[in-house]
């Protein structure tokens, strides 16, 4: 590409760099430390997940209730005609109402609850406005107009009665 | 090279005996030829601040300065001396296919890391090859090094400088495959890699890999109080909180944003400020907010530029490397919202004259000022026209093989009317309510006569956009400083990589 890939020119650099550590010259500032070429290699810690539902509703439910938990990206959005479907889907309306820009992911969990306030399944709803192939996106945007969401149960081990709604991720562009 | 530089130091010595001491500008004029010779040898230039308006092309720049100081004035950064441009195109995922219009991640990367890389990638190849950064090597080196920006501090342009990701969207807190991994053809997700660095997010490594000293912005959200102690750990100072380690996730209700009070108030040699949850506020939005609202607590982008160079410059002997992006000129351009999308310029430009500022104080400073590419085809009209998009019919290319070009005219008279559907008057005026309309904004400048409004068919500033998109247009680019003419060029968005490790290393990259 760019890069000053010349051998002849990169032998000198390195040569005068060798003179340069030989000698302690290093263009006037005698406590320069030689300059990285790989890249920050820190040790991190595992690529952070969303907290886990909780097992049990801390207080019980109405039959039928959706619950909003806040968490980090609630208050970008308004949540509008949530219903809980057939026992096993959440439903409603989803509007961004901090950035207009394109929604490069966003994901809405929905965890069920059964009539004890036990957890008995999760789904989630996914969504992008930007495909990084393409920058091509149909249909309604989630600033604006809004979106319709759904947030199927994936494997329930009991029968759902309540839900409760969380959004792990929402970036922008 | 110990003989050279013995003659540096006495040609910087003469200077600091003849102008009675070294905090003294010494800097002033591209004629200025000694000191050039010298920012080359690297005695010279010690700081690099590297300023860029996201989504800012020519024409932004042109607005800019005849909305605030008339068709007469300049910018600030049209007063720095060295003038060039830069070309921006990002290349296919896999590929060295260019790619014409980039985004953010990509060009940030080319400037960062000196590499052509896909659109979406951070601080990777185009082949998914993690590649060292300018702010990593400056921090090893040494420097001092900060990044400041209006956007979230995990969004593409900053976070090019300090973390390593196959996409741009993998901000954090948490990890998920959308937002993470790129998707193959076919549809499915990418295997994970080897390095999972690469899809750990952006705020996880902010906080913990040290790259930048002095961190501004917004996105508190993308945090969490495990990131707080792990800065804290490293000595950082860290203002506002970053929420309650007691709750299993973290909302509006638990964090507390950082204020301008806080950032006045710091002191430390490092500083994390995150000033909003998401982007900090808009300037136009946040001057019609009422006293006391919370975002009026926000900094500026020029309190932030500087309140960096200040901690920076503070008790550092080697010097700093200093990015700051007025990030919102993009996003506002994006929204086709003129009067944002100006204010947002003014607002870049007078972070600028800080840096610029600073530079001539300090004597041993380049500073440079540019984009990463044009934001949504915004244009210049003349007063009382009208584009195609108001058009009742297209040009049509019917003369093309006629090498007189004399013949009938491309579109008849008749077609090039206003269409009435499609032009419903000025968009910050009279057609405001009409949703399908493509006329453009107007503003008033200062040439205008008194009693002149935004907004009206006799304000003189006609704005237009092409799209909601970003486009292929080259950038300009302005230097101030030592070093600075090597910027007054037409040049490759990778080349800025090159020319800022040469300010700062004295010595062409190695990889
Ligand atoms: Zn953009």
């Amino acid at each position: 590409m760019k890069h000053p890939a010349h051998p002849a020119r990169t032998a000198a650099v390195l040569a005068a760099l060798a003179l340069g550590l030989l000698t302690g010259c290093s263009g006037g500032d005698g406590d320069a430390a030689p300059v990285p070429v790989a890249p920050s290699s820190v040790a991190l810690p595992a690529p952070k997940q969303p907290a886990a539902p909780a097992a049990a509703l801390a207080t019980p439910a109405a039959a039928g209730e959706v619950r909003v938990e806040a968490g980090p990206f609630t208050d970008r959005v308004r949540l509008t005609g949530l219903t809980l479907s057939k026992g096993s889907a959440v439903g409603g309306h989803l509007t961004i109402t901090s950035d207009v820009s394109d929604v490069l992911a966003l994901e809405v969990r929905a965890a069920f609850y059964d009539a004890g306030g036990q957890l008995v399944g999760t789904g989630t709803f996914r969504y992008q406005e930007e495909e990084a192939s393409t920058g091509e996106h149909d249909g309604p945007r989630a600033a604006g107009e809004g979106i319709d969401f759904s947030a199927v149960a994936e494997k329930l081990t009991g029968t759902p009665v309540s839900a409760v709604l969380s959004i792990p991720v929402l970036v922008n562009e | 090279m110990q003989r050279k530089a013995f003659k540096a130091a006495v040609v910087v010595a003469l200077a600091s005996t003849l102008v009675g001491g070294a905090s003294v500008a010494a800097w002033s004029e591209p004629s200025g030829q000694n000191q050039n010779e010298q920012g080359e040898r690297g005695g010279e230039i010690r700081n690099v601040i590297y300023l860029l308006g996201d989504g800012m092309g020519r024409t932004h720049v042109t607005a800019g300065r005849e909305r605030f100081y008339g068709a007469d004035g300049r910018l600030n950064m049209e007063r720095m001396p060295f003038v060039g441009q830069v070309a921006t195109h990002a290349v296919e995922k896999g590929s060295a296919k260019p790619a014409l219009v980039t985004d953010s991640a990509s060009s940030a990367t080319a400037w960062s890391s000196g590499v052509k890389t896909y659109n979406a990638a951070l601080g990777v190849d185009s082949y998914e090859k993690k590649v060292v950064t300018l702010m990593e090597q400056a921090k090893a080196a040494g420097f001092a090094t900060g990044n400041v920006s209006t956007a979230e501090i995990t969004d593409a342009t900053p976070a090019a400088e300090f973390s390593h990701v196959l996409l741009r969207g993998c901000q954090g807190p948490s990890y998920s495959d959308a937002a993470c991994l790129p998707k193959n053809a076919d549809g499915s997700y990418e295997a994970k890699p080897a390095d999972s660095t690469l899809i750990t997010p952006v705020a996880e490594q902010i906080a913990r890999n040290g790259t930048a000293d002095v961190v501004l912005g917004g996105g508190l959200a993308r945090f969490e109080p495990d990131d707080q102690k792990a800065l804290e750990a490293q000595g950082y100072q860290v203002l506002g909180s970053f929420g309650d380690p007691a709750l299993p996730t973290q909302s509006a209700a638990s964090q507390k944003v950082a204020t301008k009070a806080d950032l006045d108030a710091a002191r430390g040699r490092k500083v994390v400020g995150l000033f909003n949850r998401g982007n900090l506020t808009v300037e136009a939005a946040k001057s019609a907010l009422p006293a006391g609202a919370p975002e009026k607590a926000e900094p500026t982008l020029s309190d932030m530029t500087t309140k960096a160079i200040d901690l920076l410059a503070k008790k550092n002997r080697r010097g700093f490397f200093l990015q700051i992006e007025g990030a919102q000129i993009d996003k506002r351009s994006h929204a086709n919202d003129a009067a944002q999308t100006l204010g947002e310029i003014k607002a870049f430009d007078d972070a600028v004259a800080k840096a610029v500022d600073f530079a001539k104080r300090d004597g041993h400073t380049l500073v440079i000022v540019t984009a990463d590419h044009e934001c949504a085809g915004f244009n210049i009209i003349e007063k009382g026209t009208f584009t195609n998009a108001e058009a009742a019919a297209p040009p049509a290319n019917n003369d093309a093989g006629n090498p007189a070009n004399n013949s009938s005219p491309a579109r008849s008279a008749a077609a090039n009317v206003k269409d009435p559907s499609r032009s419903g008057g000025i968009v910050n005026g009279a057609g405001s309510k009409d949703p399908k309309n493509f006329a453009p904004a107007t503003f008033r400048t200062p040439d205008d006569p008194a009693g002149v409004a935004d907004g009206s068919p006799d304000a003189s500033l006609w704005l237009t956009y092409l799209s909601g998109n970003h486009t292929g247009a080259d950038v300009p680019i302005f230097a101030y400083g030592p070093g600075g003419q090597r910027f007054a060029a037409s040049q490759d968005n990778t080349e800025l990589y090159g020319k800022m490790y040469r300010a700062l290393f004295n010595r062409s990259p190695q990889h």
